[in-house]
C-alpha cells in the first residue's frame, strides 16, 4: 500500500547521484592530464621539431639600401622603389580568379585568358606568381585603388639602385651585384638572402654592412601541397640601410674629373701623345685626411651593373682597366716627387746637413759611368732648397751616395760588399721614411683595393740604383700615398688616414658613426727640415728657375709643389707626377696627380690639371661648400 | 527577495566567483595572444575571420556576463519554474527564426543583430531545456504517486527532440550533442536505480565500442563511415580524419593536426606568451574559438594548461557542493544539468585539442571567444549562485 507523500521518508537521490557525476568528472580530468603530460612532456621534443619544418612560402622584400651623399647632401647613390604585382593563390580566392584576371588584364595590357592562365597554371607548386616585375605608375595606381576588388593580388616593393650622377665618382662609389659564388657562404652566415644584391666595389663594398637593408618578407603559410592557407600571412617589414655622407665634394670631384679628362684628351688628340689614356687626381684636407676629390680615368657608370651588365658595357669596363680605381690601386714611379723624401731621410740619418752644397756639373761620374742630370749643363754650386726648386738630379745623386757612404773619388775596395751592405741600408732608409708618409705603407683609405707602394731593391744590384732611387726612379707609389705625403709635409708631419666617409646616418637621421680624423703617424722628421721642404716646394712654384713657376708663379692661391718625371716603363714615355699643397703659409689642401706614358717633361701633363682643381677649390669655396 | 539575499549573503559561494574570475583571465590572455598582430584592431581581418576589436569585445562580453550572473543570482531560481514554458517557447521561436538568416560558416546558427552583433539561439536553448526538465523532474518527485517508468520520461524526450532536430538541421552537430549531454546527465541524476544501471551499462558499452572503433577496427570504421549517408559529408570527413589523422592533412584534419602540434610543442612550461610559433603564425584557423586551448597549451605548457583544467574541476566541484546542499530537487536538477553541460563541453573541447575525441564545433566554456555562449554560461553560474543563496529557509541569528 502506498503512503502519503508527507509521511514517506524523504530520500533524495539527486545529491548522491550528482556526487557520482563529479567522480566521473574527476576521472575524466585525470585522463586529460595524463594525455596532456604524454603529449607535452613525453612527446614534446618531436612536436617541437615538427613546428620547425612547417612550410611557408616566402615573398622576400629586399630592404632599401642606404643612400650615398656627397659633403653637400647631393645624392650620389639612391634607392628607388620598384613595385611588383604578385598573385597569391589562396584557395578561397580561386573562384574569383577569372574576375580578377578580367579586371586586371586591360590594365596590364594582356588578354584575360592569358593572364588567368599565368595566375592559375604557371609556377605550379608555388604559392605565388609574379605578374609584373616592374609596375608602371598607372598599374600601381590601379591596383592600389582597387585592392579590395582584386582578391589575392598584392604589391611587393623591390628597391633598385640608382646613380643619378652618371659616372661621377664611379670608382669611389663602386657598384653592387649578385653575391659572387666564392663569398656565398660568408654572406649566408650573415643572414643574406642568396638573391640579395651586395656591394662589389668601392664604398658600396666597403660599407656593405652599413648600407645593407634588412630584408623583410611576407611569409605565407602553405599546406604540404603548396596551396596557401587563407589569411595568416606574416608580414616582416624590411628596414632601410644606413646612409653614407662623404667628405667628397661633388663639385670639386666634377672639376677634378673634367680636368683629368680634358687634360688626357688634350695630350692624346691635340699633342698626339698616343699612349696617354689614363690618370689620377687626389685632393685631401691636410688637417683631417678627408678625401675631397678622387678622380681616376678611364671610368665607367655604376648603373651599368644594375640588372646585369651588358656585354658592350662590360667590354668598356674591362678596356684599359676602366673598372680599376687607379688613384688607390695604380702604382706609379714618382720621379722627382721623391726628392723631398730622400732629403728628409738623409737629414734624419745625419747623412747630410741642411747646408750641404754640391757642385753640379751636369751629372756625376760614378765608377765608369757618368750619370746625367736632366739639365746636362749643370747648375754649378747649389744648396738643398735650390736643388728642390730646379729639381737638381746631381744634388740628389750625391745625397743618395752619401746615404750609402759612397765616395765617388774614393770608391770602396770591395764593391760586392758595398752593394749588399751600405747600399741596401741606404735603400732601407728611403723605404722606412716612405713608410712614415704612407708611401711604402698602406694609407688606410676606406676603399677596397688599395695597393701599397714600394722601393725596388734591384737584383742584380748595381752602383747606380741607389742614386737612381734618390731621384725617384726605383720606387712605385700610389696617388693616394703621394697625397698623404704632400699633406704631411704641409701640416707639419701629421699623417692622417685618408677618409672617404664623413659620417654614417641612420634612415631616421641619427648619426650612427662619425668618422673623426685618424692620426696614423707623427712622422719622425724635425720641424725645421719639414719647413725646408715646404720652402723648397714654394721655390719650385715661385723661384725664377722653379720647375712649376710657369704655371703657379702668378697663381693667387700660393701653391707649393713638386713635379716629377719618371720612366713609365714604355720606352721614351714618362710618368708625369705632381704633388702640392696650398696655401703655402696656411696649408688647407694637398693634391697629388699623375698622368702616365707622356713624352717630355712631367710638368706639362699633371701640373695644369692640378692647378685647375686647386683654383676651383679656393675660388668656388663659398659657392659650393656649405661650411 | 532582497532580504533573503542580505540574510544569506554569507552562504554565497565566493570560491566559485573567484574561480570564474581566474578562468576569465585565462580567456582574455588566450584571445589576446592568439589574435595578436594578425588583424588591424579597427577593421579585424576578414580573411582570418577575426572581428574588429576582438579582445575589447571579449572583455565587454565578460563584463556583461558577470552582470547577467549577478542579476540571475538575485532572482529566486524557483521563479524560473513558473516561466519554464515561456522560456522554452521563446527559445524555440528563435531556433526556427534562425533559418531566415544568412549562413555563417555554412550553418544557420546565428541571428543577426544591429551593430554587427549576432546571437546564437541554440546556446540559450540549452538553458531552457535544463530549466524545463529540472522542473518536470522536481514536480514528478513531489507527486503523490511519482511515475518513474519509461512512460514518465516521454514528455522529457519530446521536449528535447524538437530543439535537437532543429539544431541538427542548422547544422550544428556540436550544440545538438551538448543537448544530449544535458539530457543524459539529468537522467543519470533522476532515474530509478535499475534504469541507472542500464544507462551506466550502455555508456560503458558505448565507450568500449568507441575505443574499438578508432583503435583495432579503425579501417573497418572508416569503410563503414564512407558508405553511410546519415551524417553530413563534413561530419563524416571529420570523423575519418580523427580516426586516421594523416588521411587528409590539408582538409578536414588540418586544424586538428596543427592544434595537436601546438599543444605538443608547448612542453612543460610553454613557449611563453606571444612566442608560440603555431599560435603567432596563424597555423590554427579560428584558434580563438574552438581551439583556444591549443593557444594556452602551446604558450603556457603543461603547467599552465593543467592549472586551467584544475580550475574547471574546482568549478564543477563548487557547483556539485551547492547542488548537494540545495533546498529542493528543482535546484539540484538545475545544477545537475549545468554540470552536465559544462563537463561535456570542457572534456569534449579539450579532448579534441588533445586528439582523444573527434572535432566538433563545441567551444570551451568561459574561454573561447563568443558572446552568446559567454552570457548563457554566466547565467548558468548565476543560477548556481542563486541556489547557493537560498539553501536555508530559516536562520536564528
Amino acid at each position: 500500500m502506498s503512503v502519503k507523500r508527507e509521511e514517506r521518508p524523504v530520500v533524495r537521490r539527486a545529491p548522491r547521484r550528482i556526487q557520482g557525476l563529479f567522480v566521473a568528472a574527476v576521472l575524466a580530468t585525470g585522463g586529460l592530464i595524463v594525455r596532456l603530460g604524454y603529449m607535452q612532456i613525453t612527446q614534446g621534443q618531436s612536436f617541437q621539431s615538427e613546428v620547425a619544418v612547417q612550410n611557408y612560402d616566402t615573398i622576400h622584400i629586399a630592404g632599401p639600401r642606404g643612400w650615398i651623399y656627397d659633403s653637400e647632401g647631393d645624392v650620389l647613390a639612391a634607392d628607388k622603389a620598384v613595385f611588383a604585382i604578385v598573385y597569391i593563390r589562396y584557395t578561397n580566392d580561386a573562384p574569383s580568379a577569372s574576375i580578377v584576371a578580367k579586371r586586371l588584364a586591360p590594365v596590364l595590357g594582356q588578354k584575360p585568358g592569358v593572364l588567368l592562365n599565368t595566375m592559375i597554371n604557371s609556377y605550379q607548386g608555388f604559392a605565388t606568381v609574379t605578374l609584373v616585375h616592374s609596375a608602371t605608375p598607372e598599374e600601381i595606381a590601379y591596383v592600389a585603388e582597387h585592392r579590395n576588388s582584386l582578391p589575392g593580388i598584392v604589391m611587393i616593393t623591390k628597391p633598385t639602385r640608382v646613380y643619378p650622377q652618371g659616372s661621377l665618382a664611379a670608382h669611389e662609389i663602386g657598384y653592387i651585384g649578385p653575391i659572387p659564388p666564392s663569398a656565398a657562404s660568408s654572406y649566408a652566415a650573415q643572414g643574406y638572402d642568396p638573391n640579395a644584391l651586395v656591394g662589389l666595389y668601392g664604398l658600396e663594398a666597403q660599407y656593405q654592412s652599413y648600407l645593407r637593408g634588412r630584408a623583410g618578407a611576407d611569409k605565407i603559410p602553405v599546406n604540404p601541397a603548396g596551396v596557401p592557407l587563407s589569411g595568416g600571412t606574416i608580414h616582416l617589414p624590411a628596414t632601410a640601410g644606413d646612409n653614407l655622407v662623404l667628405n667628397m665634394n661633388g663639385y670639386l670631384e666634377k672639376v677634378a674629373e673634367q680636368a683629368l679628362i680634358s687634360r688626357i684628351k688634350y695630350l692624346k688628340y691635340t699633342l698626339n701623345e698616343p699612349n696617354v689614356h689614363s690618370g689620377t687626381i687626389v685632393v685631401l684636407n691636410v688637417h683631417t685626411g678627408a678625401v675631397l676629390a678622387m678622380a681616376s680615368y678611364p671610368s665607367f657608370k655604376p648603373q651599368w651593373w644594375m640588372g646585369g651588365i651588358s656585354s658592350a658595357h662590360y667590354q668598356q669596363f674591362l678596356n684599359n682597366e676602366a673598372g680599376v680605381n687607379r688613384a688607390i690601386s695604380g702604382l706609379y714611379m714618382p720621379g722627382s716627387v721623391q726628392k723631398p723624401l730622400t732629403a728628409m731621410a738623409a737629414l734624419m740619418n745625419h747623412e747630410m746637413t741642411p747646408g750641404m752644397l754640391v757642385n753640379d756639373q751636369g751629372g756625376l761620374q760614378i765608377g765608369n759611368y757618368f750619370m746625367h742630370s736632366w739639365n746636362q749643363s749643370g747648375f754649378g754650386v747649389i744648396g738643398l732648397k735650390e736643388a728642390l726648386e730646379v729639381s737638381d738630379d746631381t744634388y740628389f745623386y750625391q745625397v743618395g751616395l752619401n746615404m750609402g757612404h759612397y765616395n765617388v773619388n774614393n770608391p770602396p775596395q770591395n764593391v760586392q760588399k758595398w752593394l749588399t751592405g751600405p747600399r741596401v741600408k741606404a735603400l732601407q732608409q728611403l723605404q722606412n721614411m716612405g713608410k712614415q708618409f704612407g708611401l711604402t705603407s698602406p694609407t688606410g683609405v676606406d676603399l677596397p683595393g688599395e695597393n701599397t707602394g714600394y722601393v725596388t731593391f734591384a737584383n742584380p744590384p748595381t752602383l747606380y740604383d741607389l742614386p737612381a732611387a734618390a731621384i725617384g726612379q726605383e720606387e712605385a707609389y700610389s696617388t693616394i700615398g703621394m697625397a698623404t705625403y704632400a699633406a704631411a709635409i704641409a701640416n707639419g708631419g701629421y699623417r692622417y688616414q685618408p677618409q672617404m666617409v664623413h659620417e654614417i646616418v641612420s634612415p631616421t637621421g641619427k648619426v650612427v658613426k662619425l668618422f673623426k680624423p685618424q692620426l696614423i703617424d707623427k712622422v719622425n722628421v724635425k720641424p725645421a727640415y719639414l719647413k725646408l721642404m715646404r720652402q723648397g716646394m714654394e721655390m719650385a712654384t715661385h723661384g725664377s728657375l722653379g720647375t712649376a713657376t710657369y704655371f703657379f708663379g702668378n697663381d693667387p692661391n700660393n701653391v707649393a709643389a713638386k713635379t716629377g718625371t719618371a720612366e713609365s716603363g714604355l720606352p721614351g714615355r714618362n710618368n708625369s707626377v705632381f704633388i702640392g699643397f696650398a696655401p703655402y703659409n696656411n696649408p688647407q689642401i694637398a693634391v697629388a696627380a699623375v698622368i702616365p706614358d707622356v713624352t717630355g717633361e712631367g710638368f706639362r701633363a699633371a701640373a695644369p690639371m692640378a692647378q685647375i682643381v686647386i683654383d676651383a677649390y679656393f675660388k668656388e669655396h663659398g659657392k659650393h661648400w656649405k661650411a | 527577495m532582497e532580504s533573503i539575499v542580505k540574510r544569506n549573503i554569507r552562504d554565497l559561494d565566493y570560491p566559485l566567483i573567484f574561480i570564474m574570475i581566474c578562468i576569465s583571465v585565462f580567456s582574455c590572455i588566450a584571445i589576446y595572444t592568439s589574435t595578436y598582430g594578425k588583424a588591424n584592431p579597427a577593421t579585424g581581418n576578414a580573411l582570418l575571420g577575426i572581428p574588429p576589436h576582438i579582445v575589447i569585445r571579449q572583455v565587454v562580453w565578460e563584463v556583461l556576463g558577470y552582470v547577467a550572473m549577478f542579476v540571475m543570482m538575485m532572482v529566486d531560481y524557483k521563479t524560473l519554474s513558473k516561466w519554464r514554458w515561456w522560456i522554452y517557447g521563446g527559445c524555440l521561436f528563435f531556433l526556427v527564426a534562425v533559418f531566415g538568416f544568412h549562413t555563417v560558416n555554412g550553418a544557420h546558427s546565428w541571428i543577426s543583430l544591429p551593430a554587427g552583433l549576432s546571437f546564437q539561439p541554440s546556446e540559450l536553448m540549452k538553458l531552457a531545456l535544463i530549466i524545463w526538465t529540472a522542473d518536470y523532474m522536481a514536480r514528478m518527485n513531489e507527486r503523490e504517486y511519482p511515475d518513474y517508468s519509461l512512460k514518465g520520461l516521454l514528455p522529457i524526450l519530446a521536449v528535447f527532440a524538437v530543439p535537437f532536430a532543429l539544431t541538427l538541421k542548422e547544422p550544428a552537430l556540436g550544440q545538438a550533442l551538448v543537448m544530449l549531454a544535458i539530457l543524459y546527465s539529468m537522467l543519470l541524476v533522476y532515474v530509478q536505480k535499475k534504469h541507472l544501471r542500464f544507462m551506466v551499462g550502455v555508456s560503458a558499452a558505448f565507450l568500449v565500442a568507441f575505443v574499438l572503433a578508432v583503435g583495432p577496427f579503425a579501417h573497418e570504421t572508416v569503410v563503414l563511415l564512407k558508405h553511410q549517408h546519415i551524417l553530413h559529408t563534413y561530419q563524416t570527413k571529420r570523423l575519418i580524419s580523427f580516426i586516421e589523422p594523416g588521411s587528409n592533412p590539408t582538409g578536414a584534419g588540418y586544424q586538428v593536426l596543427e592544434a595537436e602540434i601546438a599543444v605538443g610543442s608547448g612542453g612543460v612550461f610553454g613557449s611563453g606568451l606571444l612566442h608560440g610559433t603555431q599560435t603567432s603564425g596563424s597555423w590554427i584557423p579560428f584558434q580563438w574559438t574552438d581551439f583556444i586551448f591549443s593557444a594556452i597549451a602551446e604558450q603556457l605548457g603543461f603547467v599552465g594548461s593543467s592549472v586551467l583544467i584544475m580550475l574547471f574541476l574546482v568549478m564543477l566541484y563548487r557547483m556539485v557542493r551547492v547542488a548537494t546542499s540545495a533546498l529542493d530537487d528543482f535546484g539540484s536538477y538545475l545544477i545537475a544539468g549545468s554540470v552536465g553541460l559544462f563537463a561535456f563541453q570542457i572534456f569534449e573541447n579539450i579532448g579534441m585539442n588533445l586528439v582523444i575525441s573527434p572535432a566538433t564545433g563545441i567551444t570551451l566554456p568561459f574561454v573561447s571567444y563568443g558572446g552568446s555562449s559567454l552570457i548563457v554560461n554566466f547565467l548558468s553560474i548565476g543560477i548556481v549562485l542563486s541556489v547557493s543563496l537560498r539553501r536555508r529557509t530559516l536562520r536564528f541569528d
